[in-house]
């Protein structure tokens, strides 16, 4: 469809920020096919805040905070059920299609049919000015005291070059576009290198991509439709590593992919796999980039943990996949490379499955099976609980910022959540 | 008509530089005060935003400075030195002592350990 097509004539394209709260990230990324409707990294840039699922409460300050910052006019859709910290937001039932709303809201909005979202913080400096004199001067100490409510920074040690400058502390999320919905890190950085890192947040929840999967454990599910949903997570999470990546066009080959892939379209691979390599996505992550110490990739699971070169895979044992002669795909470097090149391969294999197990009765998977980020179910259960958690400061400590989003792309969100030992 | 084109053209630059300045707003920042602070995906600043940023390449610079540099002194120094002679060799030891306090400063720092 055209561009022109897809905007009626007086619109302009809605430009939203997404806060993405539990089970939601599915849902917004499925926005990106609209072209009248534009996601933008900061909200700055919006004059729509879409909130997308239920937000546990711990984050309702930083919604604030996000809704804050957008500019007048703006407006706020609340997209699914549970409460959230803004009064007139727009609600919207988590099985509606938002674009019309959000095309009538901006609509509104430009008329002036509808007044701008009132600030929900009170309008004072968050730190606000301690110096004495008018320009900050006469504090206490060698650097004039914290005259702008907040200190100075001070040397800290560097990994890299030795050239200890100041360590730049940021803490990120839990809405930061470039990390997994709802981590939140505290970062120690010198220059753009990674000196120390603190989960303050885990992920969100997204039990959305394994829902139909723990269906099966307990009533009738097509093998062909799960392999479906399964090539369709893996699509989504190559998508989002490219889109990460700045490389446009193989993600919108790759969200197009698991598009075709949900109602069941035939998917090229081979395309998108030479979209991979000829954009220069491909060859231009480094070997090596996001390999797990041996320790720690006990708490690996599914096709991160079949990268690491270990053929763990419930599907070996399981009507009807052995009917149908399935054998796992794993690869040895357990690298950033390999995870990708992993999600590829099995996208492309259970898309294979998927044909070649339609027609066959539903199957219940009452032992459990294989779901997209690892084990599912009765045998799952008992070996999650002693899986290791993560330690993501020794997984990104010394890489440059850019690499370690990279690294927390190359595995999908509720897959990260699960590492790094959040319960539920 | 000389006198002409320099009025046309000091009309012309003050007209744009007239344009240029209308466009710099005066008077506080626009915006309340929680439009101020950075976005940070809903966390707040927790150090101020002035510091010394650590740019990868101050090593190298540092280095070029010291090495490269020198030696672009000392070719003409070389043209030279003959006729001179020691006087300039004593000016040449003094410009080197100060480049190897940079040298050595770096060597503190640790910028000649192999990454």
């Amino acid at each position: 469809m055209a561009v022109s097509e897809a905007i009626p004539r007086g619109h302009r394209q809605v430009r939203y920020f997404a806060a993405i709260g539990e089970d939601a990230l599915a849902w917004v990324e499925g926005l990106a096919r609209d072209a009248g409707l534009r996601r933008v990294p900061t909200p700055r840039a919006a004059s729509l805040l879409l909130i997308a699922g239920r937000l546990p409460e711990r984050s309702w300050p930083a919604l604030r905070r996000v809704h804050d910052q957008m500019p007048h006019p703006r407006a706020v859709l609340h997209w699914g059920e549970g409460a959230q910290p803004v009064p007139d937001a727009v609600a919207l039932a988590p099985a509606a299609t938002p674009a019309v709303a959000m095309r009538a809201l901006q609509g509104d909005l430009d008329r002036g049919a509808r007044g701008s979202s009132p600030d929900l913080l009170p309008n004072e400096p968050p730190a606000p000015w301690l110096g004495k004199g008018p320009h900050g001067q006469g504090g206490e100490g060698m650097m004039g005291g914290t005259p702008y409510g907040r200190p100075m920074t001070m040397r800290g040690d560097e990994l890299r070059d030795g050239l200890r400058l100041d360590a730049h502390a940021v803490t990120l999320g839990p809405f930061a576009p470039m990390l997994p919905p709802g981590l939140a890190l505290d970062l120690r950085l010198q220059g753009d290198v990674i000196q120390r890192v603190e989960v303050m947040q885990p992920p969100f929840r997204d039990a959305m991509v394994e829902a139909p999967f723990a269906a099966a454990i307990d009533r009738p599910m097509s093998a062909a439709g799960l392999e479906r949903a399964r090539a369709v997570h893996h699509l989504r999470c190559l998508g989002r590593f490219c889109a990460l990546r700045g490389a446009a066009a193989p993600a919108a080959r790759a969200y197009a992919s698991a598009y075709r892939a949900t109602i069941g379209g035939r998917v090229d691979l081979g395309s998108l796999r030479r979209w991979l390599w000829l954009s220069g996505l491909r060859p231009g992550i480094a070997p090596g980039l996001g390999t797990l110490s041996a320790a720690q990739r006990g708490c690996l699971s599914g096709p991160a943990l079949r990268a690491a070169g270990v053929p763990d895979d419930l599907r070996t044992r399981l009507e009807p996949y052995t009917g149908v002669g399935f054998a796992p795909i794993a690869r040895q470097a357990g690298d950033v490379r390999a995870r990708i090149d992993q999600w590829l391969a099995e996208a492309a294999q259970a898309l294979d499955l998927a044909a070649r197990l339609e027609g066959l009765p539903p199957t219940t998977f009452a032992e459990g099976l294989e779901g997209p980020a690892g084990a599912l179910g009765a045998p799952a259960g008992g070996d999650r609980g002693d899986r290791p958690a993560l330690d993501l400061d020794a997984l990104l400590r010394g890489l440059e910022w850019g690499q370690a989003v990279s690294v927390l792309a190359s595995f999908s969100p509720d897959a990260l959540r699960r590492m790094l030992g959040a319960a539920g | 008509m000389t006198a002409l084109i320099a009025l046309a053209l000091i009309l012309l630059l003050s007209g744009g530089l007239m344009l240029l300045l209308a466009q710099v707003e005066v008077g506080p920042m626009p915006g309340s005060e929680p439009q101020k602070v950075p976005f940070l995906g809903g966390s707040e600043p927790a150090t101020h935003a002035w510091q010394r940023f650590h740019l990868r390449y101050y090593p190298m610079t540092l280095l070029f400075i010291a090495f490269e540099m020198e030696m672009m002194f000392m070719y003409p120094w070389a043209v030279v030195y003959a006729e001179i002679g020691a006087k300039a060799l004593a000016e040449m030891g003094m410009f080197l002592l100060i480049l190897s306090i940079g040298i050595f400063y770096g060597w503190r720092e640790g910028i000649f350990r192999w990454q």
